[in-house]
């Protein structure tokens, strides 16, 4: 990401969370509608997922800009995910169903600009969550440790 | 994070990928998955983070790389998988590759071991003979990376893709969203949008390329870290091809630290603390935090590579001749002083001297010559045998340099290499007596084989032949026994004269097959020839012609003295059967290697199709008798049944007298035709001809019913014979525009004298009564009243007519 898609994400989150109930229910209708199988990884009541979803995108805006802590807090995030069965595929459906809710929602202060920042938060994103779910291979030896 | 380079790179893009190869591998019914796609794109990473889910998963894992220098020795590859060297012994292949196959066993458990292979197309053919070898066992499951899709993948994965047991995945380079996301993440922070452009622009995706661009940029400080912004200082040299990247980069090593790259291009992978022994502790430090060196845990020890091959690749270009041949001289001396005990340790010293010095220890090479040979590796059995002969004086690599040499085509150097170290060897008089046509006192056994089917011996052949097939696959030391290939053709050979084309068919694609697998080159023609045979004696001339034409191809490159001749007589009949002028060359004048009834079959034919039928069957009772004095009574059977179907009675009593000796349903078929003929038995030459139907002999139950034909219409059934014509015209239609003198001819109310048929063929290819008179030694005035009958006969008027009744009216012929 560039440093002006990182003020974008930020300057762009207030917009979101006003009108975080509606996303919500737009991305979650959008997705089971197009991936029905979906449906089975979520629990059956979504109410507290519409609040849980919003506290993410606020801890996302916020720490974006601290990569250390922003890394650490996606992987642990992404690991639980392995174990409500997500797997890479799924990201991808997400995001078109995510996508597709900001601009139905958001309409004209859904920019093209703010529209590519949020991409490439997403993909900075749903890369991490994926790392922090794959199994952690062997630490790599190094020459400086042999000693 | 602004202190050291970006050397660990997170895994990104290619998460989908992994989520696919584990789905495939949790599916018994997938063998295998080979990832493709040009240098750089992280084939080889993806194949690392697969095995490492799979490990996760609780599966065995194993990881290993075929290189160039590996291809040089047979096994070096996947000597991982190998025994210890201390209880390995690689004089005895067969015992080695059970006991590699019962170590996979142990190490898979109740699931299978995952192996990975990086840059598979690189393996040698002895590898992949093992590969196939474990495949088939059920207990490993290959991910393999491979150059281009279009790479040289062992047949054993290639076989597997096409039963669609294999997954293939293209991997490309990653798009620009990839690229910016992977930068972010390795850089630990934003870049300015002109630092991205750059880096994509220059990388265009490929991992590696970004990889060395961004560690060049970091390091000549172009590529900064301000305020938690990564942005270029000064414009970046991002228009570098790779290649240049890394040359520069070597460039500006120090000279201890430069020989330390060399010795690894060349050598590795090296043992960490063998390398400390060569390299001061500093450099190693110094070249991992450049990010061009690595070190690996293998087998509980650390093992040093280079961070890609292709730091190899520019690293061992630029190296001088004589300089890399003294660091693989001395460090194949540094290995030998410890002991060489690990894994392939004896290979890895081979190959070091064989590519330094073009030779090496003359046991070592001769082992791997054997474990070459044993795999039917035929060029590296050539190349390392010969390097033992370099050395001394060494009978049995002179005898595997013989048979490489035969495989390959070289037939004459084969006999001399026979000549001097293994005079008496089986292969020598197979070598002499069918490649190069001589004769030799010794008997071998397609000799033998050959003989049992020309007595009419047919099953016991195919039993004999298939016994010879099954001795070669359970032989621990297959040094000086052909390649089962030839056994296999044989055997559908002796089972097609018995009429069983179904099962020939059968032994020749497995024929086929077995010499694919084996790239054994000079079997090839073998597995064209008898294929060609099946589909003449199914009257798929046309397939037929193209099987002989191909055969004659690849006999070009190493003309083989009996197959050259055989194949040559095949092609002659398909295209005298076609009615198309005969092959430009003939084997005639040279001394006849082989006896075989398809030698003089095809002059027979010939003269046939040309209208000299009296000719003809006068070819085939003289070559019949040779064979029946010869005791080859089958062969006799096969030139006389011929004369027979060419309307020849005077061959029954011959034909019966033979055919008590020879095996099969088509004898029986033959035997029953004969006697049916003699007794004028419409209903029994009918039912013959239904029976030649049944056995797939398409051209000669055309052949039959038309006999049939002719015996009901003497016989003054009309009605009758036309139906049997019918039948007759039905079966030809069958036969790809094939066309015989009995099948073929027109018949009117009364069916034409075999003169008149003569005369006819003659007239309808275009033939002036004046060459008809002197082809048939005939006067002209003999003609002319031979052609006069015709036209009554036939109810037409003149000779375009004729041709019109005989097809022919388009016919090319060229008369000799």
């Amino acid at each position: 990401m560039t440093p002006q898609q990182i003020a974008l994400v930020r300057s762009s989150t207030d917009q979101i969370l006003r009108e975080s109930a509606r996303v919500t229910a737009v991305f979650y209708r959008r997705l089971f509608t197009d991936s029905p199988e979906l449906r089975s990884l979520f629990p059956d009541d979504l109410a507290q997922l519409q609040q849980k979803f919003a506290d993410e995108l606020r801890f996302i805006a916020d720490t974006i800009g601290d990569f250390a802590r922003f890394t650490e807090r996606i992987k642990t995030l992404g690991a639980r995910h392995v174990g409500y069965g997500a797997r890479a595929r799924h990201y991808q459906l997400a995001r078109r169903a995510l996508f597709a809710a900001f601009t139905e929602v958001l309409g004209p202060q859904w920019t093209p600009e703010v529209d590519g920042a949020w991409h490439a938060a997403y993909d900075i994103v749903t890369e991490l969550m994926m790392l922090g779910g794959a199994p952690k291979p062997p630490a790599p030896p190094s020459i400086r440790s042999h000693r | 994070m602004a202190t050291g380079l970006a050397l660990r790179w997170p895994f990104v893009g290619r998460r989908e990928q992994v989520d696919l190869v584990a789905d495939v591998l949790g599916d018994r019914s997938r063998d295998a998955v080979i990832v493709t796609g040009p240098g750089g794109v992280g084939k080889t990473r993806l194949v690392e983070e697969c095995l490492v889910s799979a490990e996760a998963g609780g599966q065995a894992v194993m990881m290993v790389n075929a290189t160039d220098c590996s291809a040089a020795v047979p096994l070096l590859a996947l000597a991982a998988l190998l025994p210890s060297p201390s209880t390995m012994d690689l004089t005895q292949p067969h015992a080695l590759f059970d006991s590699v196959r019962q170590a996979v066993r142990d190490r898979a458990g109740s699931s299978r071991l995952v192996l990975g292979i990086d840059d598979v197309d690189k393996l040698d053919a002895t590898s992949r003979a093992l590969l196939a070898f474990l495949l088939d066992d059920g207990h490993l499951f290959v991910i393999a990376s491979s150059r281009q899709p279009g790479a040289d993948v062992p047949d054993a994965l290639r076989a597997r893709r096409r039963a669609g047991r294999v997954e293939e995945i293209r991997l490309g380079d990653l798009r620009r969203d990839n690229v910016e996301t992977l930068l972010h993440l390795t850089l630990g922070g934003p870049l300015t949008a002109d630092a991205i452009h750059a880096l994509w622009l220059a990388s265009q995706g490929n991992v590696l390329h970004l990889r060395e661009l961004v560690l060049q940029a970091q390091a000549d400080g172009t590529l900064v870290e301000i305020n938690g912004v990564w942005r270029f200082a000064h414009a970046p040299t991002a228009s570098a091809a790779i290649v240049d990247l890394v040359e520069s980069r070597i460039r500006g090593l120090s000279e201890q630290r430069r020989s330390v790259v060399q010795l690894l291009a060349l050598c590795e992978p090296i043992g960490l603390d063998l390398l400390l022994q060569h390299a001061d502790y500093a450099d190693l430090v110094g070249l991992e935090a450049q990010g061009l060196i690595r070190v690996q845990e293998s087998e509980r020890r650390q093992e040093v590579t280079l961070v890609h091959p292709l730091h190899a690749q520019v690293l061992t270009k630029s190296l001088p001749r004589l300089r890399s041949r003294s660091i693989l001289l001395a460090h194949a001396e540094r290995i030998e002083k410890l002991g060489a005990h690990r894994r392939g340790d004896p290979l890895l010293i081979a190959s070091w001297r064989l590519q330094a010095t073009g030779t090496a220890d003359p046991d070592l090479l001769l082992q791997a010559a054997s474990i070459a040979r044993y795999s039917y590796d035929m060029k590296q059995t050539r190349r390392l045998a010969e390097a033992v002969l370099h050395h001394r004086t060494d009978h049995r690599a002179g005898l595997l340099l013989a048979e490489a040499l035969a495989a390959l085509g070289h037939f004459e150097d084969a006999e001399r290499q026979y000549a001097l170290h293994a005079p008496d060897a089986p292969g020598r008089a197979h070598n002499l007596r069918h490649a190069l046509g001589r004769p030799v006192p010794t008997a071998d056994l397609e000799t033998e084989l050959r003989t049992l089917i020309a007595r009419g011996r047919l099953e016991d052949a195919a039993a004999k032949a298939q016994a010879a097939v099954d001795r070669y696959s359970r032989s621990g030391d297959r040094l000086g026994q052909p390649h089962p290939t030839i056994y296999l053709v044989i055997k559908a050979e002796a089972l097609l004269d018995t009429g069983d084309a179904w099962n020939a068919e059968l032994a020749a694609q497995q024929a086929l097959s077995s010499a694919v697998a084996a790239e054994a080159v000079s079997a090839m023609p073998w597995c064209e020839w008898v294929i060609g045979r099946i589909h003449l004696y199914a009257g798929r001339v046309h397939a037929a012609e193209i099987a002989m034409r191909q055969a004659l191809a690849h006999l070009e490159g190493y003309p083989h003295h009996t197959l050259t001749h055989l194949v040559s007589a095949g092609h002659s009949i398909c295209r005298s059967l076609r009615r198309q002028p005969p092959p430009l060359t003939h084997p005639a004048g040279e001394q006849e290697p082989l006896a075989h009834p398809i030698v003089p079959l095809a002059a027979a034919w010939q003269a046939a199709q040309a209208g000299q039928i009296t000719g003809a069957v006068r070819g085939l009772h003289e070559a019949a008798r040779v064979a029946e004095a010869d005791h080859r009574c089958a062969d006799a059977v096969a030139l006389l049944h011929d004369a027979l179907r060419l309307g020849d009675s005077t061959a029954i009593d011959p034909l019966l007298r033979n055919l008590s000796d020879v095996d099969g349903s088509l004898a029986a078929a033959r035997q029953w035709h004969a006697e049916s003929l003699r007794d004028k038995n419409i209903k029994g030459v009918t039912d013959c001809a239904e029976r030649f139907g049944d056995l797939g002999a398409n051209l000669i139950a055309a052949d039959v019913f038309s006999q049939a034909a002719d015996l009901a219409r003497r016989d003054g059934s009309a009605r009758a014979a036309n139906a049997l014509r019918a039948k007759a015209t039905a079966f030809l239609q069958n036969c790809e525009g094939a066309w015989t003198p009995t099948a073929g001819a027109p018949i009117g109310p009364t069916p034409l004298s075999a003169r008149e048929r003569e005369v006819a063929i003659l007239a309808a290819g275009g033939a002036s009564t004046k060459q008809i008179a002197e082809q048939l030694v005939l006067a002209v005035r003999t003609v002319e009243n031979h052609l006069h009958n015709i036209y009554l006969k036939l109810g037409i008027t003149n000779r375009a007519e004729l041709g019109t009744a005989f097809g022919t009216t388009a016919i090319e012929r060229t008369q000799e």
